[in-house]
């Protein structure tokens, strides 16, 4: 296995007497597409902006690169794509000049990829960035976070504020930054349906911990909804091995169980004497059932 | 193009005002120029010169700034590489850059008069542009700052800074001492920026805490002009008692230190316009950035809330006003014995600088450029104009004219601009605390 | 060609793999055909293209594709001893298992369920 290009360890975060982030560990590896999901108020925001050394954790240490966080040296920060979930453009300038500002510190700057990104999003340059659409301010700090061909790019729900299109082009060139597999993206998003088909691994955070990591195909597999009938009447309190909600009405029961082996159907269904259903559930029913 | 030098073209270009203005001014320097090394004489190049200075020079002293923060604020701004260094380089060449014109001003007056280079208003030159970046720098974080402007006589007269025998002290210290302290300035500014967490963004509304607004007892139906005058400054209707007894204090605090000032400063020099325009720059700002939640949430025409809007902007130059009747009080008074035609030439200045301050905010409503440049370009006017070596009676009246006239230009401005502004095309105010839980 | 759902329960890599495996046991990929490749297919379908590359990697490893050099994912030739037989049963035995379960919750007879599978499998042949 390489070297991870984001390693945190132990990371503990509090705002105050509220606590942002427990005891969070980590790792990000290069060809990671890791979609980081979340309630409002979890901690995505706060864990996405820990990890790249925006606010120094009260415990625990993150390295990026191998470098301490709030310690990059400048090679480093060069690696490194983000865009914040409030887009903090240079709203006073245009974005033509904001481009060409950004694109100025970077040595690796891609203006082909660039202009030609900018010609398929219709992206605006002449106006001044505080009068534009929230889509296309969006789009200009997309640009702006990837132009320079980063390693790691992350991403705090950057396409919250974009029409389906826009957010299927922008998915596209996602998979096309990830085909060079010593990159790694990390974003966050609310469009359920864009982490299902980007992502290869998956973030859940909840109350500002990391309830659930690994990849998205073993979470669909492991996570699913059992349907049981049984011959008689089931006990209220049914016990089911390690089920997240269960449900019983009389003699069928729903539950939903966490690492799901289906060798063990079987043994299931003669335990309940009858028969045993077993539904695969989506990322947003998983999401919403981690969530009960 | 390199980091360093794309930030110093921007400081010279963000705004499209600025690219305008500078153009034309390096446009008619250029010729004036070419037009003295045609005729061969120096007056030509020094009035490029000065249109250079004006047009160019002074928007981007006042501009630049406001860019310098607004690049600054950005979190992504902190993974640029080396981005900090680089921002302070670029500053570094801008200010070389507004210094070699104004030496090249310099070189080329004491050619015309045959007179050797004076070195020291280089010096002052370059302590004058230091103060004003690093203070609208500062302003521009939160323009309550401004006090401090009107604080620094109490602190001066605290001092014993101002009495005679301290004046001849200050008078006595090297003319290498102000720009060696504006070095100083710099170099701890720079420790400071690269060192800090955080830059804060522009910001014109400082507003009470949200836990006031939940304190607040709004029970009921309200008043319209309570109604009103809180949407309009932001502040829930049991505070302003705080507010008036804050101004009370910082009036009384400005009176006194005004009296133990007023004999170093006359009262027609320009710190007291100057301090005018500065005071009101914030108030009249926040009021009309604010005033476009009143157009969301007021019936009636258009024209209906430009006249409350224009009322409360009013009701803060009185504020101001009396402030400079306070302080035409003092230099009237046998304390500092100015005739009466100087103290009625003064006040006009100061409260004509007040009007101005306030229409220019007030026509600045779609954007800051305006306000900007507006403010750099009455500057402009006034420091040379009325600088102690070459005030006279002819100048305070021209500046006041200006001031006057210039504010009944923005207010017509002002007035069409209401009229056909397209609110929603307007970027969205920051969220008010109004609107936030505690 | 294929119906990828990404918010489906069954993740895309196991839907384009049974997918796969279903056309070329019906016979609607024959030998030989070329599938579109990994770039294609997921700019087709808006996915990520490592999981079109895990779907073609497993069938490869089963053996019912093969790669080429410098071209796409080809379907392999038939082979009549690929795998023994044991194994194979062993690849049926949830599918059988299913239809089982099915047949008791429908209360359906051995008998009658072997009648049906043996009309299926006479379908089949046509």
């Amino acid at each position: 296995m390489s070297e991870p290009i984001v390693s945190a360890r132990d990371v503990t975060k509090l705002f105050g007497s509220k606590t942002a982030l427990d005891g969070v560990s980590a790792d990000v590896f290069p060809g990671d597409i890791i979609g980081v999901l979340g309630k409002n108020g979890a901690g995505k925001t706060t864990l996405l902006e820990t990890l790249l050394g925006f606010s120094p954790p009260n415990r625990g240490s993150v390295a990026v690169f191998g470098e301490d966080a709030l310690a990059m040296s400048a090679q480093t920060k060069a690696r490194i794509g983000f865009l914040p979930q409030l887009d903090e453009l240079f709203g006073m300038l245009n974005g033509k000049q904001h481009l060409a500002i950004v694109s100025a510190f970077h040595a690796d700057w891609d203006r082909a990829l660039v202009e030609r990104l900018i010609a398929e999003w219709s992206v605006p340059l002449k106006q001044r960035i505080d009068s534009l659409s929230v889509g296309e301010r969006q789009k200009l700090a997309v640009l702006s976070a990837l132009g320079h061909r980063p390693d790691l790019l992350v991403l705090d729900e950057p396409v919250a504020s974009l029409d389906p299109i826009a957010r299927r082009q922008f998915l596209r060139q996602l998979f096309a930054i990830a085909e060079n597999e010593d990159r790694a993206v990390l974003f966050s998003s609310h469009i359920v349906s864009d982490l299902e088909r980007a992502a290869n691994k998956v973030w859940i955070v909840k109350d500002g911990r990391l309830h659930w990591q690994g990849y998205l195909d073993t979470l669909k597999e492991s996570v699913v909804r059992l349907h049981i009938r049984a011959r008689s009447v089931l006990p209220r309190d049914l016990a089911v091995p390690n089920a997240l909600a269960t449900r019983v009405d009389g003699n069928t029961a729903i539950a939903t169980v966490a690492q799901w082996q289906p060798s063990e159907a079987d043994a299931l269904a003669k335990r309940f004497d009858g028969s045993l259903d077993v539904e695969s559930l989506g990322l947003e029913d998983i999401f919403l059932e981690l969530h009960r | 193009m390199n980091a360093v030098l794309r930030v110093w073209w921007t400081f010279f270009t963000a705004l499209p005002l600025q690219r305008w203005l500078g153009g034309t001014g390096a446009a008619l320097c250029t010729l004036l120029a070419a037009g003295g090394f045609v005729s061969g004489t120096y007056e030509l190049w020094i009035f490029g010169l000065l249109v250079l200075f004006i047009l160019a020079v002074f928007p981007t002293l006042f501009a630049s700034p406001a860019v310098f923060r607004a690049l600054s604020a950005p979190r992504a701004s902190q993974l640029l590489p080396r981005f900090r260094a680089r921002m302070l380089g670029a500053v570094a060449l801008l200010v070389a850059t507004l210094l070699a014109i104004f030496v090249l001003f310099f070189v080329t007056s004491a050619a015309a008069a045959n007179r050797a280079l004076p070195l020291e208003p280089i010096g002052y030159a370059f302590a004058f542009a230091t103060a004003m970046f690093l203070w609208m720098f500062v302003q521009f974080g939160d323009w309550r700052w401004v006090w401090l402007w009107l604080a620094a006589p109490a602190a001066l007269g605290v001092l014993g800074l101002l009495a005679p025998e301290s004046r001849a002290l200050v008078a006595a210290v090297p003319a290498w001492a102000w720009p060696g302290a504006a070095l100083l300035a710099w170099i701890g500014f720079a420790a400071w920026y690269v060192r800090a967490r955080r830059i804060g963004p522009i910001r014109f509304n400082p507003q009470p805490r949200a836990r006031a607004w939940a304190s607040a007892e709004l029970g009921g139906a309200l008043p319209r002009d309570v109604a009103l005058r809180m949407l309009v400054t932001a502040r829930p209707p049991g505070r302003e008692g705080w507010a008036l007894a804050l101004v009370g204090i910082v009036l009384g605090v400005n009176v006194a230190a005004m009296s133990v000032a007023a004999p170093f400063f006359s009262f027609t020099s320009s710190f007291w316009p100057f301090g005018t325009m500065l005071l009101l720059w914030g108030h009249a700002t926040s009021i009309v950035h604010r005033s476009r939640l009143l157009w969301l949430r007021m019936p009636g025409p258009r024209d209906a809330v430009r006249r409350e809007v224009e009322r409360a902007l009013l009701r803060n130059v009185r504020g101001a006003v009396l402030l400079i009747v306070a302080a035409a009080v003092i230099y009237a008074s046998p304390l500092v014995g100015a005739s009466p035609q100087q103290v009625l030439a003064g006040f006009l200045l100061s409260a004509c600088a007040a009007l101005f301050s306030t229409y220019l905010a007030f026509a600045s409503i779609p954007g800051r450029a305006l306000h900007l440049v507006g403010f750099g370009l009455m500057i402009a006017l006034q420091f040379p104009l009325l600088a102690p070596p070459f005030t006279s009676p002819t100048n305070v009246t021209i500046v006041t004219v200006a001031e006057l006239g210039g504010a009944i230009a923005f207010r017509m401005l002002a007035l069409r601009r209401w009229r056909q502004i397209d609110w929603l095309r307007l970027r969205p105010l920051p969220q008010s605390n109004m609107f936030r839980g505690s | 060609m294929f119906v990828l759902n990404p918010t489906s329960g069954t993740p895309i890599y196991r839907q384009l793999v049974e997918q796969i495996r279903r056309l070329i046991a019906g016979g609607q990929l024959a030998a030989g055909t070329e599938l579109p490749s990994v770039r294609e297919l997921a700019e087709r379908h808006t996915v990520n293209p490592m999981t079109i590359s895990k779907a073609y990697a497993l069938l490869e490893g089963e053996g019912l594709l093969e790669r080429q050099r410098g071209k796409p994912m080809r379907v392999a030739a038939r082979r009549r001893n690929q795998a023994p037989l044991a194994q194979r049963l062993e690849r049926l035995e949830p599918a059988a298992a299913e239809l089982v379960l099915a047949a008791r919750q429908l209360e359906i007879g051995k008998k009658e369920l072997l009648a049906l599978v043996g009309d299926e499998w006479e379908k089949k042949d046509v």
